[in-house]
């Protein structure tokens, strides 16, 4: 029996061993692997969970919402009335085409509609993308809005009141052979508008979604909102003219084609003559929306009453919004091809379910960038490592799984047999927000009301933020080319970025200053003040982060908590657990109109108190403002003020590493916003 | 007594309590998991805020519009003890046939999800499971027969060896050798150095030498024939470039089919009994005869249904021939036939689609590279029922050996401990005594007995793999039951969580029924009702 032990005992050694030896390849790994999920819940947004690489896992967005403040620049250079991106002209035809190319994500589609609360995410956004492309303007490397002019054009028919004018292209259709008309834009507006939303979602004493009457869109949006006048359509159907009651800042990248409004109404309407069905709706949405009027229920809420509109109407409109909202949604290819149809370069052949989609050129199209490639192969991979394993093995051309020093150290072992890495930024961007108001080291009430001193405690605990060493150290191994964010609002790489950074004051905070944290402390009289730091537990990279700052901060006299919880998220709006957050937003996802929530006295993301009479204005300001050389000199107003206001400070932005395989697919690159490496897919060429 | 008794010797008397034995056991499983079901449904509502993702947005109209529809759909404003029993209430609809395991943080339905999921888990761990019990008794009985010989310790250190690697770890290695390498290995025109030639040659026949129990120049010799054969074959192998259209051939196959023919009936019968060896032979005779028109029937409009039942028929004629040769024992003949049937049946599916592997690996969507690393199927490929089940296969190829290498550590190690408790029994010495042959000892006497306490362990492992495939899965990107929950838990998503945690709790308290059942009715030592 002593031999059976030994042998047992030595397997087990081996074991180990193996174990051991695979592990001192992928030491770091470990580390920011872990981090993988948590770093996705920590990015912004996007409810698309499963991994997903940070880069393009933003916030938002079908192509609507996606854009940074920045990006509108080209708005100015536009010629005059052109406000939805600079009109691109005519797109030049591929050199060659033909070919077919396999590329990966990490979550599959779920929805073909990307714009409800719901099916709000890249994983949606990404293959719509493919299909539909942008509409009327996407975005280019340089973060440019460029109007596909070839689509349809958008021109402003009046600063006061703001009026855009959208006009589609006569020979413009869907997949289906039916034409894309105002009616589709009609759509778009009327489900985010909440104008057209008689109910809350309502649920019985159980809990139950209530059978309602009334009328439920499960889509929102800030800037259709405020387009409170039906849209006008033109005679020949191919334009829509909206009008907003105040001024909307964000303006040229708020309304876009979506789903396929003959569908919706066809379906919802039970009709089969799409041309009929889409009258019908329209008719019934205008019907309705005469009738509807404001009222203000028990608790004081606004809400719409539609009790003046006949109630085969009202009848009508909740069978479009019930349709709107899940009649898209879809896990493998619909029996119904109608729920698919694209007006874009590529149509769905095939989708799998949970394994691949496959997309060929759409016959009819020529309105826009014409893509080289036959055949886009989409297929999922929710594991990081097993996406670059199918790279090495061939079953995909393109990778870009989350970013950790494991899949950097696969994509580099793989350059020999032609993988390229791109490696940049991602949309996401991390920072440290500082609480005012809940009594702690940063609150003026701590001193008894003594807001200087709260000042230099929040200065000096800012000054000890270890930036460089966060970069250096935990960002660096993935993005050689890593920097620090210098800009609580622009995206680097974005046409202001430099200036603002220049001018913002940003240049005083890119060393770790603990002599000067300890004076500012010694000033205040603030001897080893308590912070407690919450960031999301599990994520180990935030940890890690943690452990810098607390390091570096101990030295100026800070005793900093460990903070680490999982329901991080939903308690930043509870300053009693916290002092400082460390999380990440996804800003570049949104345009100026975004900007204001965040600092604004009361703000929606101002969980902090945070109260600066002349940055309201600024904010106001720059949400009036239509220039956008202006609104960045606002901005930089606001962001020099947040430095010297200890608001918080930025870190960096979230890496991303995208792998091609050079011999297979060519002209890949990145971009940080949605839809990430598929933006420019019609420069893609297959094979050598 | 007359009347009382039904011919398998279990009387009336026991039906009955083994009817009130399950009927007892099924009542107490209910509550069990109607009990473990509430205490995960509370744990999950409390591990998360399912809300977490849609607070993150920036956007305030979009976030309140999420949060607003996912406490609607998710009835997160009422009380998790409340929302157990309306979660409840969508499953009580199973009993009617209207199953609703509420929605995902998507607003997908997890019903529909967790039926294709169940399915796709059931494909990916069915082969593994088959092939481990069956790897694993071989193994573990062979070493409990050859007890402490250079087969036992090398197969000891082995089971240890895979029972202690991490399932993911194994996952990525045997990604790297078995497919990549092997692919590049297939792409350079599958040569084998002369290195390899002598290294394989070398392990089987150290593996021949340890398996005998001989005089040290008998194991020797064959030690060497074993090592100069696959020196031989590997040389062939590889000089033909079998590898890229690998072909077995009638001589190939008939040769094959006389030894299965043998092999069986060593087993069943020992090569003694005349008319079982001949039944085997001739059974074995009709396949290889029905080789090439079985090629023919084979190359239009095959599915999986005609190849089932291909396969019924020849068992039937298996047992057909058996029955004919006749003599004393005319089930033992029809059994033997319908073993071999079986064997060779296996053998010329094999051959079959092999015949397609070229075609296979050069499709475009393939690009001579057959072996995947991830994913169930090959996107886009066009091609017959031989094409599709040789894609299906080399999917299921990784994560099957993946499964298989640890399950068969663990059976092999209790099928070699309790052959090893069962052959030191008294009965077994008096088998001897009474001269049995070694082969009735083992096959008849020992095998059956040491099979009773191995049937609870796979019951066991049966439910275990069907939840704990959840590693295997994400390294190998299927998605089944075990990506329900990891999506589940890391999305903070309480239903499809809940749906995992049903499924399993049924299982195990199920499996852990059926484990009772089936040791009670394979040891009349134990009395269910008692």
């Amino acid at each position: 029996m002593r031999r059976t032990r030994a042998v047992a005992f030595t397997a087990l050694v081996a074991a180990t061993a193996l174990v051991v030896a695979a592990c001192g390849n992928t030491d770091q790994a470990g580390d920011t692997n872990t981090s993988a999920p948590a770093a996705t819940s920590s990015g912004a947004a996007a409810p698309s969970d499963t991994g997903s690489a940070s880069a393009s896992e933003t916030a938002a967005s079908g192509s609507e919402t996606a854009g940074s403040a920045t990006a509108t620049e080209t708005g100015t250079a536009a010629p005059a009335g052109a406000v939805c991106g600079t009109p691109h002209g005519p797109y030049d035809k591929p050199a060659k085409t033909g070919g077919s190319v396999k590329i990966s994500w990490n979550q599959p589609l779920y929805s073909f509609n990307a714009l409800t609360g719901h099916g709000n995410a890249v994983a949606n956004a990404d293959p719509l993308y493919l299909m539909n492309q942008g509409g009327f303007f996407y975005y280019n490397d340089k973060l440019e809005l460029v109007n596909n002019d070839q689509f349809g054009t958008c021109a402003k028919v009046s600063d006061d009141p703001l009026t855009i004018k959208y006009t589609i292209n006569k020979d413009v259709k869907w997949s289906d052979g039916v034409p894309v008309t105002a009616a589709d834009l009609l759509l778009q507006w009327a489900a985010p508008s909440g104008q057209f939303n008689t109910e809350e979602l309502k649920t019985d004493e159980n809990g139950n979604p209530v059978k309602q009457a009334g009328v439920s869109f499960d889509a929102a949006s800030e800037a259709m909102k405020l387009v409170t006048e039906f849209p006008e359509i033109s005679d020949d159907n191919q334009s829509l003219t909206i009008k907003y009651s105040e001024f909307f800042v964000d303006y040229p990248f708020q309304l876009n084609v979506g789903v396929p409004a003959h569908v919706v109404a066809e379906k919802a309407l039970g009709e089969t003559d799409p041309t009929k069905a889409t009258a019908d709706m329209v008719a019934a949405l205008k019907t309705f929306h005469e009738g509807v009027k404001e009222t203000k229920d028990k608790d004081g809420n606004t809400v719409n009453d539609a009790s003046a509109v006949d109630k085969t109407v009202v009848a009508n409109v909740k069978k479009i919004a019930d349709f709107y909202n899940t009649g898209f949604d879809a896990t493998e290819l619909p029996s119904d091809p109608s729920i698919y149809v694209s007006n874009g370069a590529y149509v769905l052949k095939d989708y799998k379910k949970d394994q691949y989609m496959t997309f060929t050129k759409n016959p009819d199209y020529t309105w826009g960038p014409i893509p080289s490639v036959d055949t886009i192969t989409l297929r999922f991979y929710p594991e990081a490592m097993a996406n670059m394993q199918a790279l090495q093995n061939g079953e995909v051309d393109v990778a870009n799984p989350q970013a950790t020093s494991d899949v950097l150290n696969a994509a580099k072992a793989l350059e020999g047999q032609g993988v390229k890495v791109l490696t940049g930024d991602g949309a996401t961007y991390e920072h440290v927000d500082l609480a005012q108001n809940n009594g702690g080291p940063f609150d003026p009430k701590a001193y008894g009301g003594d807001a200087q001193k709260a000042l230099d405690v929040r200065l000096a605990f800012l000054k000890t933020i270890p930036r460089q060493d966060i970069v250096d150290r935990l960002i660096k191994p993935l993005n050689p080319n890593a920097a620090l964010r210098d800009s609580f609002n622009v995206v680097p790489g974005s046409p202001a970025y430099d200036a603002t950074v220049a001018a913002n004051g940003s240049k005083d905070w890119q060393k770790v200053d603990i002599a000067g944290a300890k004076a500012l402390l010694a000033k205040a009289g603030v001897t080893s003040p308590k912070v407690r730091l919450m960031y999301a537990q599990g994520n180990v990279r935030r940890a890690n982060e943690f452990k810098l700052i607390q390091e570096s901060a101990q030295q100026a006299g800070f005793q900093v908590i460990d903070g680490a919880n999982k329901d991080w998220g939903s308690l930043l709006s509870n300053t009693k657990v916290y002092d400082a957050a460390l999380f990440g937003w996804q800003s570049s996802a949104v345009g100026v109109s975004q900007i204001p929530p965040n600092f604004i006295t009361g703000g929606q993301n101002n969980f902090y108190g945070y109260s600066n009479k002349e940055v309201d204005g600024w904010l106001k300001q720059m949400n009036a403002e239509p220039d956008v050389d202006k609104q960045n000199e606002l901005n930089t107003k606001v962001e020099t003020q947040l430095y010297k206001d200890g608001f918080g400070v930025p870190i960096f932005q979230f890496p991303e590493i995208i792998s091609f395989n050079s011999k297979k697919i060519q002209n890949v690159k990145g971009l940080t916003l949605v839809p990430g490496y598929m933006w420019n897919y019609w420069e893609w060429t297959a094979g050598a | 007594m007359l009347g009382s008794q039904t011919p398998t010797g279990i009387s009336t008397e026991e039906h009955g309590t083994l009817l009130t034995f399950i009927i007892r056991r099924i009542i107490a499983g209910f509550f069990i998991v109607l009990g473990a079901t509430f205490i995960a449904y509370i744990l999950v509502a409390n591990a998360g805020d399912p809300l977490t993702n849609a607070r993150q947005l920036q956007d305030p109209a979009m976030r309140e519009n999420m949060i607003k529809s996912l406490t609607t759909s998710l009835h997160l404003d009422v009380n998790p003890v409340a929302r157990y029993f309306l979660w409840l209430r969508g499953i009580g609809g199973c009993f009617v046939g209207a199953c609703d395991f509420g929605k995902n943080i998507q607003q997908g339905d997890v019903t529909s999800d967790l039926g294709t999921y169940m399915g796709t888990s059931l494909k990916l761990i069915f082969s593994a499971i088959a092939l481990a019990i069956i790897i694993g008794l071989t193994v573990g009985i062979v070493t409990a027969l050859k007890q402490y010989s250079g087969f036992d310790y090398a197969v000891t250190f082995l089971t240890f060896l895979f029972f202690s690697l991490p399932v993911f770890w194994v996952g990525i290695v045997l990604k790297d050798l078995v497919a990549i390498k092997f692919n590049n290995f297939l792409q350079a025109g599958a040569v084998f150095t002369t290195a390899w030639i002598v290294i394989l040659a070398l392990f089987f026949g150290l593996l021949a030498y340890s398996v005998q129990s001989a005089p040290f120049l008998r194991k020797l010799t064959i030690a060497a024939i074993v090592a100069a054969v696959v020196a031989l074959l590997s040389w062939y192998i590889s000089s033909t470039g079998w590898l890229l259209d690998p072909k077995l051939g009638i001589i190939v196959i008939a040769i094959l089919s006389a030894a299965i023919a043998a092999g069986v009936t060593t087993l069943t019968a020992g090569l003694a009994n005349k008319k079982a060896l001949y039944s085997a032979l001739s059974t074995a005779a009709v396949g290889v005869a029905l080789y090439y028109p079985l090629l023919s029937f084979f190359h239009s409009g095959m599915n999986l249904w005609k190849l089932l039942l291909l396969l019924v028929i020849a068992i039937v004629v298996g047992i057909a021939v058996g029955y004919l040769w006749g003599g004393d024992d005319k089930a033992l003949n029809a059994r033997t036939g319908a073993l071999t049937a079986l064997g060779i049946s296996i053998i010329i599916f094999i051959d079959r689609l092999m015949r397609a592997w070229y075609t296979y690996s050069n499709n475009p969507e393939i690009g001579g590279r057959p072996l995947a690393t991830a994913s169930p199927s090959t996107p886009n490929l066009v091609g017959d029922f031989w094409i599709q089940s040789l894609d299906t296969l080399t999917h299921l190829l990784l994560p099957t050996i993946t499964l298989m290498l640890i399950s068969v550590a663990g059976h092999s190690r209790y099928a070699r401990a309790s052959m090893l408790e069962v052959l030191n029994q008294d009965y077994i010495r008096t088998a001897r005594s009474k001269g049995l042959t070694e082969r009735t000892v083992i096959m008849r006497h020992a095998f059956r007995n040491a099979l009773i306490p191995i049937t609870t362990i796979i019951a066991f492992d049966i439910s275990g793999l069907l939840g704990g495939a959840v590693v295997t899965e994400r390294v190998y990107g299927w998605t089944a039951m075990g990506t329900l929950f990891q999506n589940g838990l890391q999305n903070t998503d309480p239903n499809p969580v809940m749906a995992f945690f049903l499924v399993n709790a049924i299982l195990a308290v199920l499996c852990n029924m059926l484990a009772d059942i089936s040791y009670a009715a394979l040891d009349p030592r134990i009395r269910v009702g008692s």
